[in-house]
């Protein structure tokens, strides 16, 4: 919400560049954001219309892109999501994400550095995903250890 | 043409025909009605035959939300959903939080207007350019999260939202719900039984339209001063951690914690089922709504069993109302009710009302096909659910509602249902809170407190009592005097919430709305201009029109009234010992302010 918000002024999940994701059969919802992979698949793009930003993040060259769709196929956890010609991938807001400030439960940290995670055994069970479906699946991943705590606590 | 805040659009279904019609919202025609429920009522009263089966082919079925929802206003969640109830046989509402609202207001329509019965069993999925017709022969006996994720498996999007019945909506019980988000339950006067009676197990929405604000940096500053108020509120750690579930201890404490079906207003065994007790055994983790701060909502595991909830009208319902004190039962019970899409408050009352005619000697189990229940017994309860779901043996009768059961039956055994219009009772005694007691009176939907939650009456602003409604007296929950000001106050501030739409647990209990706040946020929102006296106008036509849709349907100034016990039987022990509710004078004033003839 906050993300599109601030974006754009308007509302509505499609123009959020962190997406939540409610996954009810399992009790988990959760965001699902660029987490600056180690491996930055999406820069791969052959026209050369993503680049890394100096605090880690992508940015999109709106002239550049010809929207052909090859940075929302290769992001493993479906972070990077093209709606109505416009690529929506997450831009760190110049380093005070909306998202931290508006998360009253401290859920959503920014840690700053410019690498993040390996995603390379998620890469490929997701393959051939829609960015949805692919959020789905990593929400899933970092649901089965949230789960396992809670059965340990209420077993 | 509506720019700002609205999708400006309304969607009709006719499922007889497998037809569609989009078309665009009249601003005139909206603006004295905001959206939401007022909107989906006037609706009704305009096209609904007012004498046609609640369960027949012409019953409408509205699915509605407002200008706000889904916008940056904080709690913009809620949905209204609006038909003939087929429990009452008057104006039927109920609404939900969750995220399926806001999901439907980027479809860009208002609201869903369904009509006619498919002739084999189908859900709909409404995106932005209209309605996909699907057959589900498949989906028949499917529970709630399961036809949430056939649907999104099937439709390959895990975003679509559903609102969906369970067996219980299927099979038309009267009481039957309707249920999103996985746990999010429209669970009164029976909109599941509808749904089902039009073989529509779901309404499924993805859409795309992105909400506009006619003035953003004014609805910020506006909404920033709300999430201020929010944050800062005494009650925001307690709501945070327990939800409405908090209500368990707090109404003990004065005594009107519904006990044995309302025989007692004290439960000796209240720290065993409390909303503290589930915090710290059972919760796992904190659940919201789409774009609220208070998160009030709780995750738990319990057994084998977890779910979303209880808010505090079920974990009452099937535990101290129906003299269970097993928390872990209840628990499970919420759980198994969300998923068949049954009501849980009026099938709280029809087992209550039950064990207590049977301890009464009032009803012998003969006459309910060899039925017999006793307190807490929980096998029984389990069983009896499932007959009413599923409507086996007597559980056919059961499943039209305690009211009509009850016509089998003495006058005493009648005389005991807790109910006003045909409409089952909350979990508090209206008999140590009196403005609760008018609300369930007056409530256009029968007895409820949501029509107006005076929620102030428990607050103790005795100065700020006498500021507003010109009696200190409207603070003091054992009073009469004021409580009709009150109401007629605060059932304008929850048709607002309602309208807009936010969540009355924190527009109204939190004490955020009131009209010159809203009419700054529509005015924002809407760029319509929406003054304070504007506002308080439209509003009290829009309760004169739920009155008059009722009034049509048979209804007269005798059927507002409460049951006979709260009137008449003072509660024997506790903070409200002694206590009855002179129900008439409160019902009399009420009158009075809407200029209502007798």
């Amino acid at each position: 919400m906050a993300c599109a918000f601030f974006h754009t002024g308007k509302t509505g999940n499609r123009l959020a560049r962190i997406k939540v994701a409610n996954l009810y059969e399992l009790g988990i919802d959760g965001p699902v954001v660029c987490l600056q992979c180690e491996e930055k698949y999406c820069l791969k793009c052959p026209e050369k219309a993503l680049a890394l930003g100096p605090l880690g993040q992508i940015i999109v060259s709106p002239t550049v892109c010809n929207l052909c769709g090859v940075c929302e196929k290769a992001c493993p956890i479906g972070a990077i999501e093209i709606f109505k010609d416009i690529v929506y991938v997450c831009d760190l807001c110049g380093r005070k994400p909306k998202c931290v400030d508006a998360c009253t439960e401290g859920a959503i940290t920014f840690a700053g550095g410019k690498n993040g995670p390996s995603l390379e055994t998620i890469k490929k069970e997701t393959n051939k995903m829609s960015p949805s479906q692919k959020r789905e699946y990593h929400l899933k991943i970092l649901g089965e250890g949230l789960r396992k705590k809670w059965s340990r606590k209420h077993a | 043409m509506l720019e700002f805040g609205y999708g400006g659009r309304i969607l009709r279904i006719d499922l007889t025909e497998r037809t569609f019609q989009i078309e665009s919202l009249d601003p005139s025609w909206v603006k004295p009605v905001i959206g939401g429920r007022a909107a989906n009522s006037k609706r009704l009263f305009e096209e609904l035959d007012p004498h046609c089966d609640p369960l027949g082919v012409d019953n409408i079925l509205i699915f509605g939300v407002g200008p706000l929802t889904g916008t940056f206003l904080t709690a913009s969640a809620y949905y209204t959903v609006t038909a003939k109830s087929p429990l009452t046989g008057i104006l039927g509402d109920s609404a939900a939080g969750g995220q399926f609202g806001a999901e439907m207001k980027l479809t860009g329509f208002d609201q869903i207007i369904i009509t006619g019965q498919a002739d084999n069993l189908i859900y709909l999925f409404v995106s932005d350019t209209g309605v996909k017709f699907v057959d589900c022969p498949d989906y028949k006996g499917k529970k709630i999260l399961e036809t949430t994720e056939a649907i999104r498996k099937e439709q390959r999007d895990v975003d679509i939202q559903v609102a969906a019945i369970g067996p219980a909506g299927e099979n038309c019980v009267s009481f039957a719900a309707i249920v999103s988000s996985g746990n999010r339950v429209n669970g009164r006067t029976g909109m599941g039984a509808v749904m089902g009676s039009k073989n529509l197990k779901a309404l499924a929405v993805r859409g795309s339209k992105p909400v506009e604000l006619a003035d953003t940096l004014a609805f910020l500053a506006e909404n920033r001063e709300i999430d201020r108020k929010i944050l800062e509120h005494p009650e925001y750690k307690k709501r945070h951690n327990l939800g409405t579930t908090m209500l368990m201890t707090d109404l003990n404490s004065i005594g009107i914690l519904p006990t044995d079906h309302f025989q007692e207003g004290v439960c000796g065994y209240v720290d065993e089922i409390s909303g503290q007790k589930l915090a710290s055994s059972h919760k796992v983790k904190n659940k919201s709504c789409f774009n609220c701060n208070v998160h009030c909502s709780r995750y738990y595991m319990v057994n084998d069993v977890e779910a979303e909830g209880p808010e505090f009208e079920t974990l009452c319902g099937f535990t101290s109302r129906i003299g269970n004190r097993s928390l872990p039962f209840a628990l499970e019970m919420n759980a198994y009710l969300n998923q068949i899409g049954m009501d849980s408050i009026s099938t709280s009352e029809v087992i209550g009302w039950i064990m207590e005619c049977q301890e009464k000697g009032l009803i012998h189990p003969k006459d309910l096909d060899g039925l017999s229940m006793s307190w807490g017994e929980e096998e029984k309860i389990r069983q009896v659910v499932d007959m009413i779901a599923f409507r086996r043996g007597i559980g056919d009768e059961l499943a039209k509602g305690a009211k009509k059961l009850s016509g089998r039956f003495s006058e005493e055994a009648q005389k005991l249902v807790m109910h006003v219009k045909g409409l089952d009772i909350i979990c508090g005694d209206p008999r140590g809170i009196k403005a609760y007691g008018l609300t369930y009176a007056i409530a256009s939907r029968g007895a409820d407190h949501l029509r107006a939650e005076p929620y102030f009456e428990l607050t103790n602003r005795k100065e700020e009592a006498k500021k507003r409604f010109g009696t200190e007296k409207a603070a003091d929950r054992l009073a009469e005097e004021g409580k009709a000001a009150l109401v007629s106050y605060s059932e304008k501030i929850a048709l607002l919430a309602d309208c807009l739409t936010m969540c009355k647990n924190i527009g109204l209990c939190m004490d955020i709305l009131n009209l010159e706040r809203v009419s700054s946020l529509l005015k924002a929102g809407t760029g319509l201009d929406y003054s304070p006296e504007y506002l308080a106008k439209i509003l009290a036509d829009a309760i004169d029109l739920d009155h008059a849709f009722n009034k049509r349907l048979g209804m007269t100034r005798k059927d507002d009234t409460l049951p006979d016990r709260f009137v008449n039987e003072p509660l024997a022990k506790g903070p409200t010992k002694g206590a009855t509710v002179d129900i008439q004078k409160m019902v009399d004033e009420y009158y009075k302010i809407h200029s209502w003839e007798e």
